[in-house]
């Protein structure tokens, strides 16, 4: 019988498998070590690397900010001119004047005519009543009406009333309304 | 497998199996945080370097700048706007603009916060706060004229929102048209706006002035200003007259 051979084969080879399966075991086993101390330093190196960056640019930021600080008051001049002018543009674009109304009512002020009564409204609405002593004074009243209606200024311009009085003087009232 | 097996595998598998497990608990403890906390940290670099960047413009730009120049024209615009109602300059300013334009101020009187005009709402409505002066005064119209047209160009800004003409034979028109004197009423306008509660921020980029604010600037330069009203001291005769002037 033969039998007793194989298995003194069999158990040598079984021996030489498992000295194989140990040496690679223990040579994975040191490269995963290696590995693991490879990343932890490039993870270390790195977070250190990164640290010291970040402290730079936040040493970095607060010499700016000290900076800023130090022309704090220009910065709040700065903010205080920019916020007057917004409102006084705003002011300026809604605000009426009243110039050109009382340039265009001095015109109307013809020799023969007497005012009486003005008022101008803040809506630029003028009106204003008196008396013509005369056809030709009325005629002149109404000749500088037509000029400043060419002008195209005004919305309206309009004599709610015009009557001849019994002493033979004109009672004239007028309204102009700006655009 | 008996005692002496498992012995033998734990003696030869032992440290290779400590070495996988410290691995493990490594990459677990000591890996994983700090990768974490290098990705926070960049994005953290990330946004310290756009922080560097916007500060560095604001300073650039600050550097820029006049401080005298700035001061003027803040202190014009706060002239022209101020933050206070402010009677006392509109009304010693009126009444130098009078006394220019030989127009008699007869009264005034105030109307503090009243709105008066459509125009004095809308501006309400923009943040604006609105004091109403009535003057009374006898003038003649062409002076009259002077005055209206300068006090369209006073500061503190003002605006004429009424304007009422009372005439009579006596002192009203002349046969000719033209008006010698009259007693009127005029209504004025005045504005102001509170300062905005924060002056400047660090973080926040500086406000621009353009071209058109410039402008408007300048143009306020020519404005009638409030000049306080010199005090009349009274004159000390020094010398042999009066050896004790004090």
């Amino acid at each position: 019988m033969v039998i007793g051979v194989n298995l003194i084969n069999l158990e040598a080879k079984r021996t030489v498998e498992i000295i194989r399966l140990r040496r690679r075991v223990k040579n994975l086993s040191l490269l995963f070590l290696l590995f693991f101390i490879f990343l932890s330093l490039v993870t270390f190196g790195g977070l250190i690397f990164v640290n010291s960056l970040s402290k730079k640019n936040q040493n970095k930021i607060t010499l700016l900010k000290e900076q800023i600080r130090s022309m704090e008051k220009m910065e709040s001049y700065l903010v205080i001119i920019s916020d007057r002018t917004k409102n006084i543009n705003t002011f300026l674009k809604n605000k009426h004047s009243y110039s050109q109304l009382l340039e265009d009512l001095r015109t109307l002020l013809v020799p023969g005519f007497k005012l009486e009564d003005l008022q101008i409204g803040s809506q630029g609405k003028l009106t204003m009543t008196g008396r013509c002593q005369d056809l030709a004074s009325i005629t002149a009243l109404n000749e500088q009406v037509d000029k400043i209606n060419q002008k195209k200024i005004y919305a309206q311009i309009a004599y709610p009333s015009l009557s001849k009085s019994p002493k033979g003087d004109w009672e004239v009232s007028l309204e102009l309304n700006e655009k | 497998m008996n005692e002496k097996d498992l012995n033998e595998i734990l003696r030869e598998f032992g440290l290779p199996l400590a070495i996988f497990l410290l691995v493990i608990a490594g990459c677990f403890f000591f890996i994983i945080p700090n990768v974490k906390q290098i990705l926070v940290l960049r994005s953290e670099l990330k946004k310290q370097s756009q922080e560097i960047t916007a500060l560095s413009a604001k300073v650039a730009d600050l550097k820029t700048l006049s401080e005298a120049e700035l001061y003027e024209s803040a202190n014009l615009l706060q002239e022209a706007l101020p933050a206070e109602k402010d009677f006392y300059k509109v009304i010693t300013l009126v009444k130098q603009l009078c006394q220019q334009n030989n127009v008699t101020l007869v009264t005034f009187s105030f109307s503090p916060g009243e709105i008066a005009s459509e125009s004095a709402k809308e501006k309400s409505a923009l943040g604006l706060s609105s004091t109403s002066i009535s003057l009374e005064f006898v003038s003649s119209f062409e002076d009259f004229l002077k005055l209206t047209n300068q006090v369209e160009r006073i500061l503190p800004l003002a605006e004429v929102s009424g304007i009422k003409f009372s005439l009579g034979t006596e002192n009203g028109a002349s046969a000719s048209g033209n008006l010698l004197g009259f007693s009127g009423k005029m209504n004025l306008m005045t504005y102001y706006a509170p300062l905005p509660k924060v002056l400047g921020d660090l973080e926040k980029p500086l406000p621009k002035i353009s071209n058109q604010d410039k402008k408007l600037i300048e143009d306020l330069k020519s404005y009638f200003k409030f000049q306080p009203e010199a005090e009349e001291t009274p004159e000390v005769t020094v010398g042999r007259e009066n050896p004790f002037p004090f």
